[in-house]
């Protein structure tokens, strides 16, 4: 499933975002901020809509206040309460936010101060209008929305306008779980911490990774000195101003040896941590340049991944796995395993047609398709 | 484990006189040595000129007394070492204890007052 | 490593890149002492442990250690020393530290209070009971009764504990009954939290009694020496089978109560010494879930019965050896059995949580951890205290409740003086010692064996039983083995 894509209509005019709905007779005051999805083009169209999207452009002309948009047939999925970004100056559209995922995921903006060797959206140079777009997007979301994931880059990136992000969710979304991805560096700065904590947002999460116990493996993972004591700082910090943390920690074949050293550092350091989640691997971005580097198929770290759960468990801290099928783990890690994969880009392999298990596995990345375990077989019924 | 400046001599009353060059060994290490051996040793010290010069003389008959002059040999390399770790490290224990028990930080206390605002403008560079 | 085709080693610096320089570190406070003949136990400051051989116990200090090899990552993940400019690793420890302390801050937790001395047993090694004298010499009174539990809400601890002990409570219920109803009243309108316990031989349990129970949330401690003949070898009574009521009472507690309501202790003896399996398999028989191997106190008619009570530290290691290893044997076989000191020590090792035991702990528990309220009003640093004070010494009695103030027993010399002279972290042979972290200071034990508060540790048993407790835990949980697995499941 793709999310973003070209289309032909093009015009002069600032980026901007809509709701989309196939509804022609929407209230007139909302139509101006969304997009009438346009099914049977012998009815006309009414007016007050910002964007109309069509199959195709040719049959309607467009006016300066009316635009009709040709939407590709990659797109052709969205529906109501979906939200588009519209970019008219070089036709890029892309779905920022749909209203039946479970999975909707917002980058805040581009730019990052880590630079992970996995990494599987590498940093790009701060860019103020995804704040912009995010901004007016937020109100058009719907109100019953039950997560959504704030990445990047680095969100902390944001300052003080991340801040200002959590208080407008919080205003119009105050029932929607907030889990920001960040790597906590600038929760370092005490100030900054606890304003976000004074927001008091009633259910927000910060997921950081940490990918060892010793600084230097950690600051190798993520190119950057100094990394791993501002991380830990800001975890610290977060702590000590109420904000629930998850540290995540992906599994590469850099750093799978150390998972138990690592769960034994969490345990006796970070024992507040609200979970621990082991993942799996998402070869795209720099992982995909890295391959031969980063890789390493599940099967061969089974041993390692179970150490480091069970030291959690020891200690009665909650772990789990994301992104890893179930036929790679043995059968006592099926508990901690977890459907994790966005279902925008979640894929099955054709053997997993016969899997007794299919339903409470993840599947795959779509970037999986070419790589993944050696050991994915169906698992018969009855195990 | 070679032992460098020390001399043992048998005497009559089954006790052992061991000889630990002083410019090598400090006095408040073979005392704490003799502190922690005092339950199987009656044990005298004496500072001469170049060395100490500690006595001992087991509590209970005894067949096994080079092996425990030996360990206690061992036992004032131990303390010496303990000391090398007190004297380095006191400054910084200090610092943890206080840590521990202050209400405000006073190890990176410029992090929690300064301005955090460090938004990057549209021109910073990637990998920091 | 191999640099990737799409990146150039300029993007991705080689790991090396990213190690520290060698011997660039600074060494953290720690401590160390021999685990056995080549290597050495080191607990940092906040009790994490790394065993090693002496070469890199001397590397360490002389640091020439090679950075990234396992040595040097385990002493750094473990806070042994750290590199300038990491301050994370200051943070940590001083973070760990105050959390390992905090049950201090909880103050007196553990308050028992002596509603009689009369007792209907004659247990050998009895520390305080006076079998058969007249009630009134032996009771309390309401007035001090009263005394007591508002002694006890002065205490700031959020989870008060208070514990029935005697002589046997049940032959006192009416006095019982009496403090817990004032104490459930009292907490309700303090708005309080306060758990209570009767430790009873169960002899005289009736329905009535259980009824109070359950009505005011009232749980039991019994004693359970072992199978039948030892137990009724080591608590005979001339008016009944004192195996046949304990065994019957624990029944009786879990139906009315449930099963969490009850739990055992044992002591030990010269007869239970050889005899650790069959001790074990009593409790495992009679549906208990762990067992508290407790050796002798040298206190009351224990030091008087002598020879039938009095064990070396290796015959007792010998016996705890091997109940411990059959408890490690049961659980491997599926059977879920603790031992509690076991899993009270692993938690000190293994958990960053503090762990307050009144017997173990620095500064010491007497006081500020657990308190004790006799019968005619004597409050006591600890029951130990009590047991002194019935033996003719009053050294640790802190003053009475007729006529001394909260301030006055707190504060008192006796209390403040032995708690600050007998810090483990203070005083010789312990303030160095590698174990010190995960031990205690016990002075009413040193005061009655070797005469002063402090000790002479290298003759003290208390000590000696510890360090080889202490060897025998690491000795297990460095092995590797699933024994090790075993132990790690108790930390919680």
């Amino acid at each position: 499933m793709k999310l973003a894509d070209r289309t032909t209509t093009k015009w002069n005019g600032e980026s901007f975002v809509v709701r989309v709905t196939t509804d022609a007779s929407r209230p007139s005051p909302l139509r101006a901020r969304e997009a009438l999805l346009v099914k049977d083009r012998a009815v006309p169209c009414p007016p007050g809509f910002k964007v109309y999207l069509l199959p195709d452009s040719t049959s309607l002309e467009s006016s300066p206040d009316a635009h009709v948009v040709a939407l590709p047939p990659s797109l052709a999925y969205v529906g109501d309460g979906d939200i588009l970004t519209v970019r008219p100056k070089t036709g890029d559209l892309r779905v920022m936010y749909r209203k039946a995922s479970r999975h909707n995921s917002v980058m805040v903006t581009p730019a990052c101060n880590n630079f992970c060797v996995m990494c599987a959206q590498p940093p790009q140079r701060a860019n103020d209008e995804v704040f912009r777009l995010l901004w007016d997007a937020i109100p058009l979301m719907d109100i019953d929305t039950q997560e959504l994931i704030l990445s990047g880059g680095e969100p902390t990136l944001l300052g003080r306008r991340l801040v200002q992000l959590i208080h407008r969710l919080k205003s119009f979304l105050p029932s929607t779980s907030l889990h920001v991805l960040s790597n906590g560096r600038q929760l370092k700065f005490l100030p900054f911490t606890q304003d976000i904590a004074d927001a008091r947002h009633p259910d927000l999460v910060f997921g950081i990774p940490l990918y060892s116990d010793l600084s230097y493996e950690h600051d190798f993972l993520v190119q950057a000195h100094g990394a791993f004591d501002e991380t830990v700082h800001g975890i610290l910090n977060a702590a000590r101003c109420g904000l629930r943390v998850e540290l995540r920690i992906v599994v590469t074949k850099i750093n799978f040896v150390w998972l138990p050293r690592l769960s034994r550092f969490i345990a006796r350091n970070l024992p507040f941590v609200c979970n621990v989640a082991f993942m799996g691997l998402e070869p795209i971005g720099f992982a995909k340049g890295n391959l031969q580097d980063v890789w390493i198929d599940p099967a061969d770290y089974g041993a390692q991944l179970g150490e480091a759960i069970q030291e959690l468990k020891w200690h009665r801290i909650p772990a789990s796995i994301y992104n890893h099928q179930l036929c790679t783990l043995s059968t006592d890690l099926w508990g901690a395993a977890r459907q994790s994969i966005s279902d925008w880009k979640n894929i099955f392999l054709p053997q997993c047609h016969d899997c007794a298990v299919r339903h409470r596995c993840c599947g795959f990345f779509a970037s999986g398709m070419e790589v993944h375990s050696r050991t994915i077989t169906p698992i018969p019924s009855c195990e | 484990m070679a032992q460098s400046g020390i001399a043992t001599d048998d005497l009559s009353d089954g006790s052992r006189v061991v000889t630990f060059d002083a410019a090598l060994y400090k006095s408040s290490a073979v005392k704490k040595a003799a502190y922690k051996y005092g339950g199987l040793f009656y044990v005298l010290i004496a500072q001469r000129d170049d060395h100490i010069e500690v006595r001992l003389k087991p509590k209970e008959p005894c067949t096994s007394t080079d092996a425990l002059v030996g360990a206690f040999c061992n036992e004032v390399l131990d303390q010496e070492l303990r000391e090398t770790i007190a004297g380095e490290t006191a400054g910084i224990r200090d610092l943890l204890l206080a840590q521990a028990f202050s209400k405000t930080t006073l190890i990176d206390p410029e992090l929690e007052t300064s301005e955090y605002d460090t938004e990057h403008s549209a021109d910073s560079s990637e990998g920091q | 490593m191999p640099t990737s085709p799409l990146f150039s080693p300029r993007h991705f610096p080689l790991q090396n890149d990213f190690l520290p320089q060698k011997g660039a570190y600074r060494l953290l406070p720690f401590r160390f002492i021999s685990l056995d003949a080549q290597q050495y136990v080191l607990t940092n400051f906040v009790g994490e442990y790394c065993v090693v051989e002496r070469e890199n116990l001397q590397a360490l200090v002389a640091k020439t250690l090679r950075p990234g090899s396992a040595a040097y990552s385990a002493f750094k993940s473990r806070h042994f020393f750290f590199e300038e400019g990491e301050t994370s690793a200051l943070h940590l420890l001083a973070t760990k530290y105050r959390t390992k302390q905090a049950p201090l801050v909880e103050f007196t937790s553990l308050h028992m209070i002596v509603p009689t001395l009369r007792c209907n047993t004659s247990c050998i090694y009895c520390q305080a009971s006076h079998k058969g004298a007249a009630a009134a010499s032996c009771d309390m009174t309401e007035a001090t009764a009263d005394r007591a539990i508002e002694f006890m809400f002065s205490s700031p601890s959020s989870h008060l504990k208070l514990e029935f002990q005697g002589g046997e409570p049940l032959l006192n219920f009416d006095m019982v009954r009496y403090i817990v109803e004032y104490t459930r009243r009292r907490e309700a309108e303090l708005g309080r939290n306060v758990s209570i316990v009767i430790c009873s031989n169960l002899a005289l349990i009736s329905e009535p009694i259980l009824q109070f129970c359950e009505k005011n949330n009232v749980h039991f401690s019994t004693s359970l020496d072992g199978p039948l003949d030892l137990h009724n070898h080591n608590r005979p009574s001339v008016e009944f089978d004192s195996y046949e009521r304990a065994s019957a009472g624990i029944v009786r507690v879990r139906e009315a109560l449930g099963i969490r309501a009850i739990s055992a202790l044992m002591t030990t003896t010269q007869a239970s010494l050889l005899r650790p399996k069959e001790i074990v398999d009593e409790y495992v028989g009679q549906g208990f879930t762990s067992i508290f191997l407790r050796p002798i106190n040298p206190y009351g008619f224990a030091s008087k019965a002598g020879a039938l009570t009095h064990y070396s530290v290796n015959e007792w290691m010998e016996f705890y050896k091997t109940a411990l290893d059959y408890i490690i044997d049961l659980n491997m076989r599926g059977i879920r059995f603790r031992e509690e000191y076991a899993a009270l020590l692993l938690r000190r090792m293994l958990s960053p949580y503090g762990t307050g035991y009144v017997d173990l702990q620095s500064p010491a528990g007497i006081g500020i951890s657990g308190i004790l309220f006799n019968h005619d009003g004597n409050v006591y640093a600890s029951d130990e205290s009590r047991m002194l004070g019935e033996m003719g010494d009053s050294h640790f009695r802190l003053g009475n409740l007729l006529h001394d103030s909260y301030e006055d027993m707190m504060l008192s010399d006796v209390l403040v003086e032995t708690l600050r002279d007998t810090m483990t972290e203070g005083v010789p042979g312990c303030s160095d010692c590698g174990f010190q972290p995960y031990c205690g200071s016990d002075p009413v034990r040193h005061y009655r064996l070797q005469g002063d508060v402090v000790g002479f540790k290298p003759t003290s048993e208390f000590c000696q039983r510890h360090l080889a407790l202490f060897r025998h835990l690491i000795g297990i949980l460095e092995s590797g083995s699933p024994a090790a697995d075993i132990l790690k499941g108790w930390i919680y």
